[in-house]
């Protein structure tokens, strides 16, 4: 088997080459003991195994980052048999900086020029042989875009394992002496790389070669500095100067652009995306398409989904055993407790396929940095970067998006200050779940101005995301490392559908994966923490009692017709009222054709019942029984409903409620609304469920759940606006802590995400609601407070001086003013 | 002068770079190297970053960065 | 402009709650029940109701306790309309309500 590592700058398709030739069949796992991502692929050619590694994209092969000390401990520890380096064929003075680093390995190395369409666009010809004699090794054209180049690839591969290695040599010059001096004390075969290119970069002060030669490690520095003391510059400077006069050489020697200061089609465009006066409205236009797109059109296609949903919920009430009237048993409930919790998320992916596919175009096209670098000034004084936008956007910066996605995408910030207030703020942002509780209450409490607290709602959501930002990396991230914002803009190329399907379905794939793990088993136990110790005896029996003469009634009115004998049990009214929900269930989603089907179903299964299912017109007694039915229906759902909201109030969870009261009561929250908190850690949307349901009544009124919700609760408006206002820095739900755990790395941080928010949303409602009582404001002039507040600071915090800057090498105390023009 | 004194349009090349560590080995990998070409394409839409053009290819540079690059006007 | 965000993001907030559901049934003695649903299981009593025909309203209500509206069948082509807000309206064909 052939082992192939994949190198190359940031920008240069690498991708795109890795899935054009080891095809769909991806494994991605991480470095051990970090969180880069290792992507690999395995395929066959001409009967040989090869397994392609990608590595980290890297703009050199030292050791600063991360990802270049990853790349290098692959190649030094693994042993690759060939190095495949993609090169952007557009930009090859630069990209030609990593090839020589990887040349001088001592390993085969097969080079790629990627992007050939795009150079032949930009009127460059290319002298592809010329560059490979320059080299000293084989180098491929190709354009991974256009699917082009794929077999001459696969072939170099081949040929490069058997090849002999052509030594690739820069002349240092003044360096060339302590080069050599250095390789002598190099002892025989330690690493099987060149001992050359072990002795650059020991002189460059490589961390990791340095490690691997730690005996060394005082001679290296002797020399080191004994260089620079000569020649008056250190050896990084001077090899890097170097290198790209080399570079210079082999791009004047094989390259010949005709259009040479002729403006491209980047030029052009970003001559309108980041001109001063148009670019932020076309950013907040593109975000704003972005939304309502998948919004609008993610929602029609729920149309299409919901049922396929609602079949499944079907389904598994179908293989649950029957309630035996108002006598569920727990199984029952549990599973349709599962398929509610599983179904509400689920329902959510057609708007994430789509909104995750339209930020992935974005992506490719090339936005994103362009979108970081018109926002990098702003977020750099609330302690984020011009890359937190990504982050930021795909946690929910308009209407709602989803925290999970957008934590996880805050693996490429560079800066670790930075990075880190992203992951503890992105959180923050508008979570989709969560505004069908907003929803719920504004139609209850604010119906009149609903369209301005919605509003309100989606846009405080980002000052605050500011201002924690703010406020942790000038506390808890203080000290945290940044990095410098030296960030490539590229060529906008028009994305693949392949790279935009594959990423939009990780990113939704991810999302399902939620589903099936964390929220099913918070889920678990959520439903025992609300379901036991379940209803005392006494509570039991009462509702058994109220039950059985619901049954009487029903036995009395049907006694008298000529079925009466065939409905007098309990067994039989069980049973007709399961096969008249089963009906109607099913009947609800059904398109016309299939209600046909659905009747003629039922009616072949069920034929006796079915008979007061649907009352033929000409049977007066079946449709006298029907109307009876549909009471004992109601009549019915209303036990379950009273029982349910006993169950809750006997159960664990409602006694932690109730114990929050005394802390939560100067928010307003009684342990009602405790208990939907709690309970919707799983899933946001759930909150709606529980609390809609216990205001929920069984009397025979007409009200909405909106409306009953205003009568029945007792609320205020005050009191659903500190409910919003806590729901909004609530976290959203477990599935965001644990993506966070991931990409901090610790449980502290997790706890913290936990915490931090819950103890500052119930300070903040608790202040609102007790100062609302006391100055009488109403629901709507509190929020507006507290929305005109969280904006001040924003512009407070905003305004303040930045302190630290945290790389080495800048320790520099920065003074806006002096950059202000 | 520095580079961040240089206004859009203007073309210079690099003297010296005099910063350290981070940053340095980050504008050594990117080409920032002594003699190198830039010009300044922009300024992003609040001033700060700016855009350059240096080797062919586009790059973004705080200004904060870019003070610490020392070149000369051509 | 700011009416259209506003108005957008309303829309597109209440539409995330739940889908709206419907199914009717012609009862064979010259009415037809109509009821009315949500898909996270929340009642639709109290909810708007109308019956349309050409463009003209004939019935209209509220869905009762049972989430059901009863009404008289009109003659020729109708349409029933459970109307639960911006969005969230499922309209039934006349002519495809069964017996």
């Amino acid at each position: 088997m052939i082992k192939v590592a994949l190198a190359g700058q940031p920008n240069c398709g690498k991708s795109t080459i890795f899935n054009l030739i080891s095809g769909i069949k991806q494994h991605i796992a991480n470095y051990p003991g970090v969180t880069v991502e290792k992507k690999s692929g395995v395929f066959s050619h001409k009967e040989t195994k090869i397994e392609v590694v990608d590595l980290p994209g890297t703009y050199s092969f030292s050791s600063y980052s991360l990802e270049e000390r990853v790349a290098k401990e692959f190649i030094l520890d693994e042993n690759p048999d060939v190095i495949v380096n993609i090169v952007d064929a557009s930009n090859i003075k630069r990209n030609l900086y990593l090839t020589f680093q990887l040349l001088e390995i001592g390993k085969p190395v097969v080079v790629v020029l990627n992007m050939m369409d795009v150079a032949k666009r930009r009127g460059m010809e290319i002298n592809v042989e010329r560059i490979a004699s320059m080299l000293s090794c084989p180098v491929v054209a190709a354009s991974g875009a256009k699917g082009e180049g794929k077999e001459a690839i696969v072939e170099a591969i081949l040929q490069a394992k058997n090849a002999p290695y052509n030594e690739f040599k820069i002349n240092y010059e003044e360096l060339e002496p302590t080069i050599k001096e250095v390789e002598a004390l190099l002892e025989e075969d330690t690493l099987q790389v060149s001992k050359r290119w072990v002795a650059i970069k020991a002189l460059e002060g490589d961390s990791v070669i340095l490690e691997k030669i730690s005996h060394l490690n005082t001679t290296i520095k002797e020399k080191r500095l004994a260089f620079h003391n000569t020649h008056d510059k250190d050896a990084e400077s001077f090899l890097a100067a170097l290198r790209y006069d080399s570079a210079d050489v082999i791009y004047h020697q094989s390259v010949s652009e005709k259009q040479l200061g002729k403006k491209t089609v980047t030029d052009v465009a970003d001559s309108i995306v980041l001109n001063r006066w148009l670019s932020f409205p076309i950013l907040f236009l593109i975000i704003f398409l972005i939304y309502q797109s998948s919004i609008v059109y993610g929602y029609k296609l729920t149309d299409y989904t919901w049922p396929i949903l609602a079949a499944f919920k079907n389904f598994i009430i179908a293989i649950s055993p029957a309630p035996d009237f108002t006598q569920v048993p727990m199984i029952t409930d549990f599973a349709i407790w599962m398929v509610n919790s599983a179904n509400a998320l689920l329902n959510y992916i057609p708007i994430f396929l789509i909104l995750f596919a339209l930020i992935a175009i974005l992506e490719d096209v090339g936005y994103m940095p362009r979108m970081a670098f018109i926002l990098d000034r702003i977020f750099k004084k609330f302690g984020l970067h011009g890359q937190s936008t990504l982050p930021l956007v795909l946690g929910g910066a308009f209407v709602g998006g989803c925290a999970v996605p957008g934590v996880m995408a805050t693996k490429g910030i560079a800066d670790e200050r930075a990075r880190m207030a992203t992951i503890l703020s992105v959180p923050y942002m508008n979570c989709l779940a969560k505004v069908p509780f907003y929803t719920l209450l504004l139609g209850a409490f604010f119906e009149a101005q609903m369209a301005l607290m919605m509003f309100f709602i989606s846009t405080v959501t980002l000052f605050i995301a500011l201002i924690v930002a703010r406020l942790l990396t000038s506390t808890v991230l203080k000290t945290r490392e940044t990095s410098p914002f030296v960030m490539e803009l590229p060529p906008y190329h028009l994305p693949t559908l392949k790279g935009v399907v594959f990423r939009a379905i990780e990113r939704v794939w991810m999302y399902i994966k939620k589903v099936g793990t964390i929220v099913l088993a918070v889920a678990i136990v959520l439903f025992a923490m609300l379901e036991l110790p379940g209803l005392s005896k006494e509570q039991a029996s009462s509702y058994e009692q109220r039950s059985q003469a619901l049954l009487d009634a029903f036995y009395q009115q049907t006694a008298n017709t000529s079925y009466g004998e065939r409905l007098n049990t309990r067994e039989h009214v069980a049973e007709l009222l399961n096969v008249y929900d089963d009906y109607r269930a099913r009947r609800m989603i059904a398109t016309p054709d299939q209600a046909e089907k659905i009747d003629a179903t039922f009616e072949a299964n069920h034929p006796f019942y079915f008979t007061f299912v649907r009352p033929p017109a000409d049977n007066a007694e079946a449709r006298a029984i029907n109307r009876h039915l549909r009471n004992l229906s109601r009549d019915r759902r209303g036990i379950l409903q009273e029982i349910k909201n006993t169950k809750i109030e006997n159960s664990l969870l409602g006694h932690i409620g109730r114990s929050l009261e005394p802390i939560t009561q100067f928010a307003g929250f009684d342990w009602k609304i405790n208990v939907a908190f709690l309970s919707s850690f799983a899933a946001r949307e759930s909150a709606v469920a529980t609390l809609g349901s216990i205001y929920e009544n069984n009397a025979a009124d007409n009200l909405r759940a909106e409306e009953a919700m205003a009568q029945n609760s007792g609320y205020t408006p005050l009191h659903a606006a500190a409910i919003i206002i806590f729901m909004i820095l609530t976290p959203p739900c477990i599935a965001t802590m644990i993506v966070v755990k991931l990409q901090t790395g610790s449980y502290r941080w997790m706890l913290f995400a936990i915490f931090f928010p819950i103890t500052l949303g119930l300070i903040v409602s608790s202040v609102l609601f007790t100062l609302g009582n006391q100055f009488g404001w109403s629901g709507v002039e509190a929020f507006a407070l507290f929305y005109g507040l969280v904006v001040a600071i924003t512009l407070f915090v905003g305004s303040l001086p930045q302190k630290r800057i945290n790389w080495s090498g800048g320790l520099v105390k920065i003074n806006l003013n002096q950059e202000e023009k | 002068m520095n580079l961040d004194e240089l206004e859009s349009g203007s073309l210079c090349k690099i003297v010296k770079i005099h910063a350290n560590d981070a940053l340095k080995y980050k504008l050594l990998d990117m080409g920032f190297v002594a003699g190198a070409q830039i010009s300044v394409v922009r300024e992003a839409p609040l001033y700060d970053p700016m855009e350059l053009r240096i080797h062919n290819y586009l790059l973004s540079l705080r200004k904060s960065e870019a003070q610490l690059v020392e070149v000369e006007r051509l | 402009m700011k009416k259209v965000i506003v108005a957008s993001l309303l829309a597109a907030s209440s539409l995330l709650a739940h889908s709206a559901l419907m199914s009717c049934f012609d009862n064979g003695d010259g009415t037809v029940t109509c009821e009315g649903g949500f898909s996270d299981g929340s009642s639709a009593s109290g909810t708007n109701f109308f019956v349309r025909q050409g463009g003209n309203v004939l019935i209209t209500g509220r869905m009762d306790q049972h989430s059901e509206f009863t009404f008289k069948k009109p003659e020729g082509a109708f349409e029933a309309v459970f109307d639960a807000g911006e969005g969230h309206q499922v309209v039934i064909q006349g002519k495809d309500i069964a017996q």
